[in-house]
């Protein structure tokens, strides 16, 4: 279906007339009119960029400039998050000893020679959760890469709402803003978790962060979700809408679609997250009793009425955070199958069931939320529903797996760094995906609910899944984005010491679960089935790689900045990769396209035979082959 | 540079390699089970499976892993090298969709009938409850009904952080909370059960070895959290228990001081001293 | 649009980043770790808090203050990780155990601690009482045991300040500071907590030769603080020149030997019940019921209530306590406003040491003290160390209770948890007009002779 887009269907002043620019003859456009459009200024169906610093850099409403910013304000807190996370491990190495830096800060409230109290411990853990979910891996992957890359990729001028797009990056402000403050108010910050179970989250004197901090740690996510809220309505418009001529939906690549899914996901989901949040922050502000029952007080803190139930909350919560989680890793598999393709030279394996799997993923995403609640004191008969359902979920994502893998067979592989951290992600993503099948499975779970198996699992979807597909997609579209090249051979070396650090950080944490180790203790060695050396080896062997991992993030930091600096200016497709992205300039102009290309064909026709390259740009049709069907059956053994 | 195929299948090997090493080092492995050979030995049901999935996906796995190297390792570029063309295969997707299907779906039916077993409140146990846990910011607060059989009377026992049962009886408890979320688990009896504010959830398990294992607070429940280690006493025959229970009552109906009726009861008491590896003499050197 | 350049230039040409660029990078990243360094260089000790109310005692006089001062840090150490124990100190094994390396009391020279001999095993040293305290007491009680730590200011009640002495459950004869508590009392405390506030048990934590250590530690640091305490009191009376003179060593020998004698004694001093307790029985758990009524005239409802909810007139409602300790964040602003709403009103509000406290709830059947009923007995007879619960044995009776009576209201406080009707309706005892102690409301002003504890 050809793209037909009525005029009058455009709204705002941001609004492009697609029909009319796709028919205008090519444009040639030279490399670095980026900035100056003046010479385009003739053209009444584009703005000129502002000229403005604060319009064009701050309040900006183009979509690369606020997928930057989500790219740098997510990036700078990975590295808070990622410093919480590493104080976590030390208290666990080596409890109740000095932690560099963090104690010296500390000193002076805490007067205890540098010994972290135990609640403080629990603040780590849960700002460093909630960090990096809300602050880090979901703005990066849909605020960052999402914006950036959806209307390039199909290609739009712009997000169908520019507005409210630079008000959802606007939002994540008193995001960042009151989760940062919480570490000052009486209490500190908040240390329910980041799942932020009530009662310990609604009873005020609960524990020292759940007298002020958690009521600004709901404020904070709350704030967060609005923001996706925001976003997700943007990227389904803006994938319905404004997709160039010939962009048919199954012509998309598979970034787009991940986006799309991901962002349905954020809208059904995100707003019963705020409705829970909204009623633990009214059981905490004005005394009502969702989630309180009858007769529970703490720490001698007058009782409420009561009436609530607890496990309320934890079914909302799920109902999206389960969701969260896929939207935390399909933006991420849609990356990865891009790179991967473009890499191997290939033409995407099955593209049409990885699409189908990923919607198939986004729709049992609603349905598996109660496995997060199999000992919570659920019904059990629903338990027994939930793991069947949490069994099937885990089908899609194997059929993912076996396709990327396809799509390196037989392929030519060429070995950067984008397409390293992409084949780590595939790696990761399948010892993520398979201890996920100890926790589906409900007698299993009764042992490794709440160990460190969990902890494990999670940060093998997380970290080698959705993080790895960020540093892949850094490392492609860096380029694209800042014109510059990232060097590659440091590219590599970071890769080999994250891909290393990293499997010697968590890998331990299966074996170290499955023997007990509960999650969010401050001192497991009270227990003595800890306490001996075997697990003492595990946790200390765990904390210096994680270390090590920390540190070689530097040499991530260090290329980034100084690529920017002074790294080699990109070409316009310095990968030769076919996606509507790289037929503009590196970086693209301020509306993307001097003309809005027509699209031929779908994103992955590399190394079609009798072509003279091996890819052909979704702006250029084929010459030996008809346009092929998106799943051709086999054209070879 | 097919040589990064390497890394993928070293890292695989070492991951197999880990879990083969921890399997013959108890510092590192599953605790030992005391709930084999007991009448529900539930531990053993749990292992069992546990063992099985890690066998499955543990072959699932060095499958994968070794065709992500192979395929990095057969197909780097290289001049001259032309990637095939070729957009899927209906017949292998089919294939690679209905094997994972068939496996998992069996892997769900089959756990049904343990967790059933384990956890649905039809097949508990038809006595009535031993003794009623009741997390407590941040203590483990156990009550026995006492001689009437009936909670909440004066003849009530009180014990903090200690349950004691006896060998291979299937005992029932109910589990409850006074304030926040808690979560009884037992590591050395695969068992956990969440305990949650106005709510009282059974929760049934038996062991088949006497001796004294460690109770795990597993469900955040603020700062002191970690401190939360209760104690599991297993008394080898219903008579010891008994003398235990009776000692218990009368240290708990103590009406004159420590040294004028009874000797020091706290010192006796058998948890304390039974997982205590430092409670042998403490000499001045 | 160039889309033919080939990546190997492209990748070729990004390795020619400037030198100086990365010279500062380097450069600023080992700045930063050099500046780290410091981090892992020992860290001074902790000095002991000072006390807010023994220096106020000196406030004007700071050569006395300092004369305090240096004759505690001779005794007991000069920080709160050199430790020093002073000879006859009443501590077990003479204070070893504290830590695991204790300064001799002659010398500066350490001297090991005890070790752990286990067989088959080379000799460890024990962790002492201060390492353990470190780990498991501190970020409550605070490193001077001023029950002040970093978790403290959320906790209410709040945890004890180890320095003054005064213990609330003991069960020996005396208030305040003179009745100490035993090794067994200690024990208690850690073993099963104490229920109704944030102390837990410690039992399944510690092993028993570890809560000794820490028992051990506690003590000391009340020595300390007793000793400091008993040394600024007497200086009050020194004048700022004598100051070397006055307070000599042998002054405070004679602060070390009262001090010590509170202690040293504490396990003969232990209350027995002079009669056995008597069979929990309808009539028993009636008269203690008429008793705490008021049918002696002790009016245990004016703090407790007459539902035993521990809502009773005598002391400030619990609307403005629940303002002062629970409503918005814990601030001594708070808790001064409600001091002196209850210094207006007359009414009980707070414990020795100036924190609100609340009678207990006698309904919940939750015991701070411990539910044996020898405990409820020393709580009934001899009161709560430290907070307005009185005395109320005299072994004559008279206006106090006898052995007997005493033993009837543990009967009624036992059995009210389980029989919560037992307080339906009730109304206080009018006793007749001629006993003179009929008096249903009591002002807290000016105390009841009746509530005087008996010496």
């Amino acid at each position: 279906m050809s793209k037909k887009k009525s005029p009058a269907s455009n709204s705002g002043p941001e609004s492009i007339d697609l029909v009319a620019t796709s028919h205008a003859p090519a444009d040639p456009v030279s490399p670095g009119a980026a900035p100056t459009h003046q010479d385009h200024a003739h053209d009444h169906h584009e703005h000129p960029g502002p000229t403005n610093f604060l319009t064009r850099y701050v309040f900006a409403t183009d979509h690369k400039v606020i997928g930057i910013q989500f790219l740098v304000s997510g990036l700078i807190f990975f590295i808070v998050g990622g410093l919480l996370a590493l104080a976590v491990r030390w208290q666990l190495a080596w409890p109740w000893t000095r932690i560099p830096v963090l104690s010296s800060m500390m000193e002076s409230q805490w007067q205890t020679k540098g010994q972290m109290p135990p609640e403080f411990y629990n603040k780590l853990f849960t700002m460093h959760a909630s960090v990096m979910i809300f602050f880090v891996v979901i703005p990066i992957l849909t605020g960052a890469f999402g914006n950036y890359l959806i209307p390039l990729m199909i290609g739009a001028r712009d997000m169908a709402f520019p507005k409210l797009n630079m008000l959802s990056y606007w939002f994540m402000w008193p995001a960042f803003i009151v989760m940062l403050v919480s570490f000052t108010v009486p209490g500190g910050a908040a240390e329910a978790g980041w799942t932020a179970y009530p009662p310990l989250s609604v009873f005020r004197h609960s524990t020292p962060g759940s007298l002020n901090g958690q009521t600004l740690w709901l404020m904070g996510v709350l704030f967060a979700g609005v923001s996706s809220i925001m976003g997700s309505i943007n990227y389904i418009t803006t994938v319905l809408t404004l997709r160039a001529p010939g962009m048919k939906m199954f012509r998309m690549p598979m970034t787009v679609w991940s986006m799309f899914i991901t962002a349905l996901l954020q809208a059904f989901a995100l707003p019963v997250l705020t409705s829970a949040i909204i009623m633990q922050l009214l059981d905490r502000t004005i005394g009502t009793n969702f989630f309180i029952p009858v007769g529970a007080s703490v720490a001698n803190e007058p009782g409420p009425v009561g009436g609530g139930q607890p496990l309320l909350f934890q079914h909302l919560f799920w109902f999206y955070s389960h969701p969260a989680v896929y939207i935390m890793i399909l933006p991420a598999m849609g990356m990865v199958s891009d790179i991967l393709s473009t890499f191997s030279r290939k033409p995407l394996f099955g593209y049409k069931p990885m699409v189908f799997a990923m919607a198939a993923i986004a729709l049992l995403g609603f349905l598996v939320w109660g496995h997060h609640m199999f000992q919570s004191g659920m019904n059990p008969l629903l338990g027994a529903t939930f793991m069947l359902s949490t069994m099937v979920i885990a089908l899609p994502s194997a059929i993912k797996t076996f396709n990327w893998i396809g799509t390196l067979w037989g392929g030519s592989i060429q070995f950067t760094a984008a397409m390293l951290f992409a084949t780590g992600f595939v790696a990761m993503f399948v010892i993520g995906g398979l201890s996920g099948i100890f926790m589906a499975a409900t007698p299993i779970d009764i042992h490794i609910h709440d160990t460190y198996f969990i902890v494990g699992h999670l940060h093998y979807v997380l970290f080698g899944g959705s993080s790895f597909a960020i540093f892949a997609g850094l490392y492609y579209w860096f380029p694209k984005i800042f014109g510059r090249m990232l060097d590659e051979r440091l590219g590599k070396i970071h890769f080999l010491l994250t891909f290393i650090s990293f499997n010697c950080t968590f890998f331990l944490m299966h074996i170290i679960g499955l023997r007990g180790h509960p999650r969010r203790v401050a001192n497991p060695y009270i227990y003595q089935f800890l306490d001996n050396p075997g697990v003492h080896f595990m946790n200390e062997f765990m904390t210096v790689s994680a270390l090590l991992m920390g540190a070689a993030q530097l040499i991530l930091i260090y290329n980034v900045l100084a690529s920017l600096v002074a790294g080699k200016r990109a070409p316009d497709n310095p990968w030769r990769a076919n996606t509507l992205e790289w037929a503009t300039s590196s970086p693209p102009p301020h509306h993307n396209f001097a003309t809005i290309p027509t699209v031929y064909h779908a994103a992955y026709e590399y190394s079609v035979p009798g072509e003279a390259e091996d890819f052909i740009p979704q702006t250029q049709p084929l010459a030996n082959l008809a346009p092929s069907p998106a799943l051709a059956t086999s054209s070879h053994a | 540079m097919r040589y990064w195929s390497l890394l993928f299948l070293v890292t695989a090997a070492l991951c197999v390699g880990s879990f083969v090493y921890a399997m013959f080092d108890p510092n590192w492995w599953l605790l030992h089970n005391v709930s084999v050979r007991s009448p529900l030995h539930f531990g053993a049901e749990i292992d069992r499976l546990t063992m099985l999935v890690l066998a499955i996906t543990g072959a699932v796995f060095v499958l994968t892993m070794l065709a992500l190297s192979w395929a990095l390792w057969k197909y780097p570029a290289s001049p001259g090298r032309v990637a095939q063309y070729s957009h899927g295969n209906h017949k292998l997707e089919i294939v690679w969709t209905l094997i994972p299907a068939v496996i998992l779906v069996f892997l769900a039916f089959y756990q049904m009938g343990s967790w059933a077993d384990i956890k649905f409140r039809s097949r508990r146990p038809k006595s009535a409850p031993l003794a009623q846990v009741t997390g407590r910011q941040f203590n483990w607060l156990v009550r026995y009904p006492g001689v009437d059989g009936k909670f909440g009377t004066t003849d009530d026992l009180h014990v903090i952080n200690n349950l004691h049962i006896v060998k291979d009886q299937a005992v029932l408890i109910d589990l409850k909370s006074q304030d926040v979320l808690h979560s009884f688990f037992l590591p050395q009896i695969r068992l956990k059960q969440d305990a949650v504010p106005g709510m009282t959830i059974p929760v049934w398990f038996d062991v088949d070895t006497p001796g004294t294992y460690e109770l795990v607070c597993a469900e955040l429940c603020g700062w002191g959290h970690y401190k939360m280690r209760g104690l599991l006493t297993v008394h080898e025959t219903q008579a010891e228990f008994n003398e235990w229970m009776t000692s218990a009552l009368a240290e708990q109906n103590q009406t004159q001081p420590a040294g004028a009726t009874a000797p020091d009861a706290q010192a006796s008491d058998p948890a304390t001293t039974a997982t205590d590896p430092a409670s042998s003499t403490v000499e001045r050197s | 649009m160039d889309l033919t350049v080939p990546m190997e230039s492209c990748i070729r040409e990004t390795l020619r980043v400037t030198l100086r660029f990365r010279l500062a990078f380097v450069a600023g990243f080992l700045t930063w770790t050099v500046s780290g360094c410091n981090e892992f260089q020992p860290q001074a000790p902790l000095p002991y808090a000072s006390d807010k109310a023994t220096s106020a005692k000196l406030a004007d006089k700071p050569k006395v203050q300092a004369r305090v001062s240096q004759l505690v840090s001779q005794l007991f150490g000069p920080n709160t990780e050199e430790l020093r124990v002073p000879p006859g100190a009443p501590l077990p094994e003479a204070g070893a155990r504290i830590a695991s390396q204790v300064l001799l009391a002659e010398g500066d020279s350490t001297k090991p601690g005890p070790v752990i001999h286990e067989a088959g095993k080379p000799d460890t040293p024990i962790r002492g009482g201060l390492g353990l305290y470190r780990e498991h007491c501190m970020h409550c009680h605070g490193a001077s045991g001023d029950g002040n730590g970093p978790t403290a200011l959320f906790l209410w009640p709040r945890p004890r300040d180890f320095r003054t002495g005064v213990y609330k459950f003991t069960s020996t004869e005396g208030t305040g500071v003179d009745s100490k508590p035993t090794r067994q009392d200690l024990k208690r405390t850690l073993l099963d907590g104490i229920d109704n506030s944030s102390m837990s048990s410690f039992a399944a934590v510690l092993t028993p030769s570890e809560i000794d250590q820490v028992l051990d530690y506690i003590v000391f640091l009340s020595l300390r603080g007793e000793v400091e305490t008993t040394l600024a009191t007497l200086g009050q009376d020194v004048s700022e020149d004598d100051a070397e003179t006055d307070l000599s060593e042998d002054v405070a020998q004679e602060a070390i030997d009262l001090v010590f004698g509170r202690w040293t004694n504490a396990a003969e001093r232990v209350i027995a019940p002079p009669s056995a307790r008597p069979e929990a029985t309808p009539e028993s758990i009636e008269r203690g019921k008429q008793l705490y009524l008021g049918a002696k005239g002790l009016q245990c409802f004016g703090c407790h209530g007459l539902d035993g909810k521990g809502n009773g007139e005598s002391f400030v409602d619990y609307r403005s306590f629940v303002r002062a300790v629970f409503q918005g964040n814990p601030s001594q602003d708070k808790i001064d406003e409600l001091k002196d709403f209850a210094e207006k009103n007359s009414k009980k509000w707070a414990d020795d040491w100036g924190q609100p406290l609340r009678p207990a709830n006698l309904q919940a059947g939750r015991f701070k003290g411990g539910r044996r009923p020898i405990d409820l007995y020393w709580r009934v007879a001899k009161g709560i160390n430290g907070t307005p619960m009185p005395a109320h044995f005299s072994s004559s009776g008279g206006s106090l209770l006898t052995s007997d009576e005493v033993w009837d209201v543990v009967n009624f406080v036992l059995a009210l948890p389980s029989e919560k009707s037992l307080l339906e309706g009730a109304k206080a005892v009018e006793l007749a007009p001629s006993t003179d102690t009929a008096n249903n409301l009591p002002s807290a002003g000016s105390p009841d002779p009746s509530q005087q504890p008996a010496s």
